[in-house]
């Protein structure tokens, strides 16, 4: 093959290469949480506390990672498309635990039996502390 | 004793009324939607606060701008690092007013037109937001609608000119809360 013949098809497979990869983060997948192995693991209270002592350091520290917490449920709610979320520590500025519809309609059986003050151990992305709510957890799923 | 039961029994009362004055929502759907001949951008939030002082009208919602969800995720990615700057101001927060307070019967059904006006601060900016929001109440539910517009210029989000016909001029921001 001539060299320009060489040229031609490396600069073909380079330019296919380059597309793929722009398609592939074009069209990247969301971050699976409930695959990802925690960052951190602790007791909710903990969590809370330090969000309530220093909420810009706990931002430094646990914004956008994936946290494992252990507590006690006080209340679960679902709303109407669904969605279930749960508060831990406290009624208000507690804990608020989130779970995508997908979630709860695949592990019924278990929201089912889910109480005040049984003891739960969740995954999900912290995505910040803010009134009522308190410490944001999203995308959860239960740890057992 | 008598009077301290009483007065006991008077300030458990205040507290309950009291209580019963604070309408609260923890799971409402707050999402934005941009328009441009390139592409339409959405994002929901469904975690998002609000509280509502049934005597006063004040009323407060947070959003947790890491809750927004888009369809790709290079573009929530996107939105999170280049604009909004989540990790440096992680929430947005609206406090303010529903100046015609008086007109909405809390106690029994019915539907209103909330006059709203207040300060919306997002990515470490201040700005003033007067809007109209639908207030349904249904037996223990109040159910608030609404929608105003904002840009990002009010923001100070930079829009590289590269992506700047990609990214809409003017973003809708919708509210769709429960308060109970």
């Amino acid at each position: 093959m001539k060299k320009i013949h060489w040229i031609l098809l490396i600069l073909v497979i380079g330019l296919l290469a380059g597309g793929g990869i722009a398609l592939y983060m074009f069209n990247k997948p969301h971050k699976n949480i409930e695959e990802t192995k925690a960052d951190v693991s602790l007791p909710a209270q903990e969590l809370v506390q330090h969000f309530i002592d220093n909420e810009d350091e706990a931002n430094i520290l646990y914004l956008n990672k994936v946290i494992e917490v252990s507590g006690t449920l006080v209340s679960i709610d679902y709303n109407s498309s669904g969605k279930g979320m749960i508060t831990l520590v406290q009624q208000e500025d507690g804990l608020s635990a989130a779970f995508d519809s997908v979630y709860v309609v695949g592990h019924l059986d278990f929201f089912r039996e889910l109480a005040p003050g049984v003891e739960v151990k969740v995954k999900g992305r912290c995505d910040g502390y803010m009134m009522l709510n308190g410490v944001s957890l999203n995308k959860c799923s239960f740890v057992r | 004793m008598k009077k301290m039961i009483g007065l006991l029994a008077v300030l458990f009362a205040l507290n309950l009324q009291m209580n019963a004055q604070k309408l609260m929502c923890k799971d409402g759907h707050v999402w934005f939607f941009g328009s441009t001949p390139v592409e339409n951008v959405e994002a929901h939030s469904k975690t998002s606060s609000g509280v509502i002082d049934v005597a006063t009208g004040n009323v407060v919602v947070s959003a947790l701008l890491k809750s927004f969800e888009f369809e790709k995720a290079l573009m929530e990615e996107h939105f999170n690092e280049n604009y909004v700057e989540s990790d440096k101001f992680p929430k947005a927060v609206f406090k303010g007013q529903i100046l015609n307070n008086a007109e909405v019967a809390y106690s029994k059904d019915g539907k209103y037109t909330g006059k709203i006006s207040g300060d919306l601060t997002l990515h470490g900016v201040t700005k003033k937001i007067t809007t109209e929001v639908i207030m349904d109440k249904k037996t223990d539910v109040m159910h608030v609608t609404g929608k105003f517009t904002v840009t990002p210029q009010d923001f100070n989000i930079e829009i590289p000119s590269l992506v700047k016909d990609k990214i809409a001029k003017n973003i809708d921001i919708n509210i769709d809360m429960n308060f109970k």
